[in-house]
């Protein structure tokens, strides 16, 4: 799958328009000579199939080719832009999860108490809003960029984790517990939030692909230079290389956080 | 009927009616410039002021309703139709659509959608007339929407294989396209109507990022995501509150349709 998704980036860039133009041919300083080097270099990425083949050969030791559009190795690219990306995505995923997570908690737990319409309310309101226009306000606000992930996450977590709580707190243990007198963490740790720990724990996966995506446009609008910005360069500079790079990481990326999120499931559902 | 749902028909009556007739109703075509008022305020001839190439906001801000809620709902059917033939001939039609189905699926699922949208939005041509970027706009939420739709799709036609109608069509000889597009589909009609429900907001909102990025619908023709460009610059909001108004009517909009399609949206 994930080579397929490589292929997709690249058939994407190769087939569209513009892919066979180098800003360089019009440079009038350049000799004839150049010209034609830099003619031959992008007839090399001419055939789909013959790029992707060297790009996976490549890809094989280490090498992931070279960016056009910034004159510079992908590999060095990447590493310079990843870290900006992956802290905006985990602090983010941090946010969206505690915000997401204690609300829906807390209207579980205090039944009643207005919480889960306030939290139903303003996941509704966020929901309505593009990933776009929330990092406009935060540029605008001059707010944290890692907070805007975590709005744009924040209603897909309330909403499910609500909706999972709200069952269990009408399961029989959690009404004998509260029967019994049991309330506080006591009541949130082993009898609310145990039983839905395999479902949340899928949810991790989704969420994980929801941020990722969203960086695009928060990078793009709010000037950050990691992985969005890069790949919305990429895309409108028809960077093959840079492309196929940046596809084939999202899907890895994506891939393994739905795979560990659904280990993690599986092993929190499993009884004992 | 609870009163959030009423208050969503009739926020949905309030935008869509003068939406329609905007046509009739808007104070000036929507790329009329009037020189004598470039970025003017708020004035009995101009209720929402001017932009800065001096056209009405007001008109435009008609038009470009009309513009997004027309477009998602088409995209919402192209989408829909696609997921109905894919996830259909998936589950029907032997091994060889059901695998590439599941490939095809796989493929845009494994990336985020927002990822994909603006990718191939970029990589597609930028300098077109405004008419073909909304056919494009159009094309691309529709082709790349309808992955998760037909996984849904599949499941509910497959669970109405071994159902009695079907069965008794076979029976009568009944095969092939006949079966799907005579008996099967007319089945699937609650589950499609469902998607094609809920991708309408979905729409709206890739097309509102589409246009903030500005990859939606080309000037002049106005959209609420090529409007809400305008927010990229602050003094404009300063100067002039009204430039948020078609924020204002898109989070009212995608606000009442999740209100409306809340019970669909959670079977789908």
């Amino acid at each position: 799958m994930l080579l397929l998704a490589g292929l997709l980036g690249a058939t994407l860039v190769r087939f569209a328009p513009g892919f066979a133009v180098d800003e360089r041919e019009l440079d009038t300083r350049l000799s004839e000579e150049t010209l034609n080097a830099v003619r031959a270099e992008r007839a090399a990425d001419a055939g789909l199939l013959a790029f992707y083949g060297n790009y996976l050969g490549g890809l094989a030791s280490g090498d992931l080719g070279f960016s056009r559009s910034l004159n510079r190795p992908v590999r060095e690219l990447l590493g310079e832009r990843l870290p900006a990306t992956l802290r905006l995505v985990a602090v983010g995923l941090l946010l969206g999860w505690m915000a997401g997570l204690g609300f829906a908690l807390s209207g579980a737990a205090f039944p009643g108490s207005g919480v889960s319409a306030g939290g139903a309310a303003v996941a509704g309101l966020i929901l309505s809003v593009p990933a776009a226009l929330v990092g406009l306000a935060f540029l605008h606000g001059g707010w944290p960029r890692e907070a805007a992930v975590g709005v744009v996450v924040f209603p897909r977590i309330y909403s499910y984790a609500s909706r999972l709580l709200q069952e269990t707190a009408t399961r029989p243990h959690v009404l004998l517990a509260r029967a019994k007198g049991v309330s506080g963490a006591a009541l949130l740790g082993r009898h609310l939030l145990r039983p839905p720990l395999g479902e949340l724990a899928a949810l991790g996966g989704v969420t994980v692909s929801i941020a990722w995506g969203a960086c695009i446009p928060l990078e793009v609008l709010c000037d950050v230079p990691g992985i969005g910005q890069l790949a919305w360069n990429a895309a409108l500079g028809r960077d093959l290389p840079v492309l196929v790079s940046l596809t084939l990481l999202t899907a890895l990326i994506t891939m393994s956080a739905n795979a560990l999120a659904d280990i993690a499931a599986a092993s929190l559902r499993r009884p004992g | 009927m609870s009163r959030a749902r009423m208050a969503a028909w009739i926020v949905l009556a309030l935008i869509l009616g003068p939406a329609l007739a905007a046509g009739w109703i808007a104070p000036a075509p929507y790329h009329r410039q009037f020189r004598e008022a470039i970025a003017a305020p708020p004035s009995a001839d101009h209720p929402l002021g001017t932009d800065e190439l001096g056209r009405d906001r007001l008109s435009r801000l008609l038009h470009a309703t009309r513009v997004s809620l027309l477009l998602a709902p088409a995209a919402a059917l192209l989408s829909t139709l696609l997921a109905a033939f894919a996830g259909a001939s998936a589950a029907w039609l032997g091994r060889f659509p059901a695998g590439a189905h599941q490939v095809s699926s796989d493929l845009l699922l494994c990336l985020p959608w927002m990822f994909l949208l603006l990718t191939v939005r970029a990589a597609l041509p930028l300098d077109v007339e405004p008419l073909a970027s909304l056919v494009i706009t159009f094309l691309l939420l529709g082709a790349l929407g309808w992955a998760g739709p037909s996984r849904v799709v599949r499941a509910a036609a497959a669970s109405l294989r071994n159902s009695d109608f079907l069965l008794l069509a076979r029976a009568q000889g009944v095969a092939g396209w006949r079966l799907l597009s005579r008996h099967l589909m007319p089945a699937l009609r609650p589950v499609l109507a469902a998607q094609f429900w809920t991708s309408i907001p979905l729409f709206i909102l890739a097309e509102a990022n589409l246009g903030i990025l500005g990859l939606g619908v080309v000037e002049p023709l106005p959209s609420w995501g090529g409007l809400l460009k305008e927010l990229e610059n602050y003094s404009a909001i300063a100067e002039n509150p009204f430039v948020l108004a078609p924020a204002a009517l898109l989070l009212a909009c995608v606000w009442a349709m999740h209100v409306l399609l809340a019970r669909k949206e959670r079977a789908a």
